[in-house]
């Protein structure tokens, strides 16, 4: 519907639309926390107050949330490395991936939460744990999306490798991996929300620190305004590694988007 | 992984209810390859038995398979078991049920309109990062280490990849399609069963496929963290006392119910979406 | 600037006698059905050879043999004096489908440059050899542009620049014009005859379209029946520089024209 606005207020327009429910949603829930009486809910107000001052004044990112982002990337980028080296080696590989078929399909459908125990049993409650845990829990999404990845090849691609005689290192480096890595952010995407959920829950359990285990204490402790920092925290904190990784993906994979949205407005 | 449609010969028409199916011939590699699965499997266990006898597993108390499944069948035929396993099987349905209840139909009305897309856009974004087991804690302040605490957690993390499929559909649903559906004059209620719904359905079903497998995880996961009655506390209970017999017994239950639920998915997609083009080439 | 006009660098030197490609009473089964038959023909250096036939008569399948991309099931194909095994690194290929024959995620320059690439080329001659085969299929300045981002007839030009740069003895088109318009297809058509007419090398274009198969060749080899045997291979004088409105309006034209569909008629009717 193209009305005869000027540009700004076509921008206006859509900034408002964006804006305008979570503008209220805070508003609303400013009002009523505000007015609540339950101990469990307590008003935005002192939560916001009491989020700068444990986290910003009193150190409470250095002290909680590096070490937890530190932790994330690392199991992480164990997930990725694991989940592209398997992947592309089971995608390419077909005999080999139905042969293990059994065995990733239960140990992908296995609760991660039933892990946690066995974790423990070998690597204790500390860092390694954790970082264990994150990877094996996260990988798994990115390995079934690079074999899917992998085996997507066209086949006119195929015989054109065949025909031009392309070497099996530029094969992997220039067809198969490009082709592939649409498929992978997908599942990286994924793996990085399960990423920051295994990261939160293992540091229920695990060795202090960290921002699940901050979250944890305070409410065993019933320190429940700190709790609700923390959860602030968190979803701040979540927020912004996806749109680090979305930047990313725009930079890695711009000539997908730039051909799909060449295509769809082809067809438009 | 999504296994080949089955068995009878190509081009046998079989009306099914009403809808004509044609099948597939199973191909011939089926049972060589169950062979060599079934040999992996029990190499597999065979490793296992292996571990167990280092070092390592020795001092970490890791029992063996056979130690597990004699303890898989003692525990097999006590009522606490059961109550386990039903108590995160319900926790399971219920949470996927919310799921789907109040994802799809929201969803779907989002994805309708542009306006309703740019209004809920920042909010979904946010919401659906905040990992629904960090509001274990707060769900066990308000509601007690409850079915509904782990209903609440596991509906949380189900929701989001059932809203965004939903919103897909709306927005993407084949407009050809409806204009076909209007041009024969289709009621409105025949309109959404033949046409809207199979067509939609196919957007939202990677939605559903992912909901089905975070619901579980979730639900044992709530239930470990807040203790809530399910296989999560059990597991819980037997690394306490220090059965890690039971505890490897209840991971396998665990496990067993994920391959069981997620043959249910399969057996579901092949009934559900046996027309769709991905459906069809199966021939892998 | 490499002179690309040298036949010696397309290892056609004058002095080489012998046919270029040799089919020695090849044959092709898919297991029981058998879609290629007794199949004889000798390609010489420097000449433009277009197989055409009734669609589905195999032309596809004898494609992927001279290609190497399969075997005959008895019988011999040579390719410069070597039998044929595997895909010979002297001959390259354009396809029929350009959009998914071309590397997405490259530019137009680097997805010529591949094969380069793979043969060992150092990065700075295969650029130059890129943008060298790249102007002389007319697309010089598009180098830096994605595939997606080209028409159709542009990025056959850059397969066919990709073909070009790789050096090859001979050239194997697959219907490489049928996925193209009609004034497209003109232009490419022309574009192929001046490459050829250039570099010296041996052309191999397989089509359904008779008018280009006339057009185009010195030779026409017309595949019938089933299985697919040569029905006839029919010379083509109409000389050199030819013209799309000219050459198609003398009456050789036509004579050859009409020669090649009532064979094919008639084996489509067998």
């Amino acid at each position: 519907m193209k009305t005869r606005k000027r540009p700004w207020a076509r921008a206006l327009t859509e900034i408002i639309w964006f804006s305008w429910l979570p503008v209220a949603a805070f508003v609303l829930i400013w009002i009523f926390s505000g007015m609540s009486t339950s101990f469990y809910l307590p008003s935005a107000q002192v939560v916001l107050e009491q989020t700068w001052q444990v986290w910003f004044v009193e150190g409470g990112i250095a002290e909680n949330l590096v070490p937890s982002l530190i932790r994330l990337v690392a199991g992480f980028a164990l997930a990725v490395a694991l989940g592209v080296g398997f992947g592309v080696l089971l995608g390419l590989v077909r005999p080999l991936e139905s042969a293990v078929r059994p065995l990733t399909d239960a140990a992908r459908t296995i609760p991660g939460a039933a892990l946690l125990p066995i974790a423990i049993m070998f690597f204790g409650l500390g860092d390694a744990m954790k970082i264990a845990m994150i990877a094996f829990i996260s990988m798994w999404p990115i390995l079934l999306n690079t074999i899917e990845g992998v085996r997507s090849i066209d086949p006119t691609l195929r015989s054109v490798m065949a025909t031009f005689r392309i070497t099996r290192r530029d094969r992997f480096q220039h067809v198969f991996l490009p082709q592939a890595m649409p498929q992978v952010f997908a599942g990286a995407r994924i793996g990085l929300a399960i990423s920051i959920a295994v990261m939160v829950v293992v540091e229920m359990f695990g060795t202090p620190g960290g921002i699940g285990y901050f979250i944890r204490h305070a409410q065993q402790t019933f320190r429940v305004v700190d709790m609700w920092t923390g959860l602030v925290i968190l979803g701040i904190f979540g927020y912004l590694l996806n749109i680090l990784f979305r930047i990313l993906e725009r930079r890695v994979l711009h000539w997908y988007h730039a051909m799909i949205a060449q295509a769809q407005g082809a067809s438009a | 992984m999504i296994q080949d449609v089955q068995t009878r010969p190509v081009g046998a028409l079989r009306p099914a209810r009403g809808r004509v199916r044609i099948e597939r011939p199973r191909p011939r590699r089926d049972a060589r390859e169950l062979l060599i699965q079934t040999g992996v499997v029990v190499l597999a266990v065979i490793v296992w038995y292996l571990f167990t006898l280092t070092p390592l597993a020795q001092n970490a108390r890791m029992p063996g398979p056979v130690q597990t499944i004699v303890r898989f069948g003692e525990l097999a035929v006590t009522e606490p078991f059961w109550v386990a396993i039903g108590a995160t099987v319900l926790a399971w349905a219920l949470a996927l049920l919310l799921s789907i209840v109040v994802g799809i139909p929201v969803g779907l009305a989002i994805g309708r309109s542009k306006r309703a897309q740019d209004s809920t856009h920042f909010a979904i974004d946010f919401l659906r990062t905040i990992p629904a087991l960090a509001l274990v804690p707060l769900l066990l302040l308000l509601m007690g280490p409850s079915l509904g605490m782990v209903v609440s957690a596991a509906f949380l993390t189900a929701v989001w990849p059932v809203l965004i499929q939903s919103i897909y559909a709306g927005r993407l649903a084949d407009p050809a399609l409806h204009q076909m559906a209007r041009s024969f004059r289709l009621s409105r209620w025949d309109r959404v069963r033949y046409v809207l719904t199979p067509d939609a359905l196919a957007f939202i079903w990677p939605g559903l496929r992912l909901a089905v497998t975070a619901s579980l995880l979730s639900t044992v996961a709530a239930q470990l963290i807040g203790a809530a009655p399910g296989i999560g506390s059990a597991i819980l209970l037997a690394q306490l006392s220090d059965r890690t017999d039971s505890l490897f017994a209840y991971v396998l239950a665990a496990c067993f119910l994920g391959l069981m639920i997620n043959a249910l998915l399969m057996w579901a997609q092949r009934k559900v979406l046996w027309w769709h083009p991905s459906m069809r080439d199966r021939t892998k | 600037m490499t002179d690309l006009s040298t036949p010696a660098i397309f290892g056609v030197t004058p002095a080489q006698a012998g046919p270029i490609l040799s089919l020695n009473g090849m044959s092709f089964s898919y297991g029981t059905n058998q879609v290629l038959s007794d199949i004889n023909v000798d390609v010489a250096r420097g000449e433009f050879l277009c197989i055409v036939g009734p669609s589905g008569t195999g032309k596809t399948t004898l494609l992927q043999n001279l290609a190497g991309l399969r075997s005959p099931t008895s019988g011999s194909i040579e390719f410069a004096g070597e039998r044929v095994t595997g895909p010979p690194a002297q001959l390259a290929v354009v396809f029929q489908d350009y959009s998914r024959s071309l590397l997405p995620w490259m530019t137009a320059v680097d997805n010529v440059a591949l094969p380069l690439k793979s043969a060992g080329v150092s990065r700075r001659e295969r650029h130059d050899r890129a943008l060298i085969a790249l102007a002389e299929v007319g697309l010089e300045g598009a180098d830096e542009k994605y595939p997606w981002q080209l028409s159709g007839g542009m990025q056959q030009r850059v397969a066919l620049a990709r073909a070009l740069a790789y050096e090859p003895a001979a050239i194997l088109m697959d219907e490489p014009f049928a996925s193209v318009d009609a004034q497209t297809r003109a232009d490419l058509e022309d574009l192929t005859l001046r490459v050829r007419d250039h570099l010296g090398i041996t052309v191999i274009l397989v089509t359904h379209d008779i008018d280009e198969a006339v057009y185009l060749s010195d030779r026409v080899l017309v595949l019938s029946g089933k299985p697919a045997t040569v029905a006839e291979i029919i010379d083509v004088d109409l000389g050199r520089g030819r013209d799309q409105i000219d050459t198609k309006a003398t009456p050789e034209f036509a004579e050859l024209r009409s020669r090649v569909y009532r064979l094919i008629r008639r084996s489509a009717a067998d």
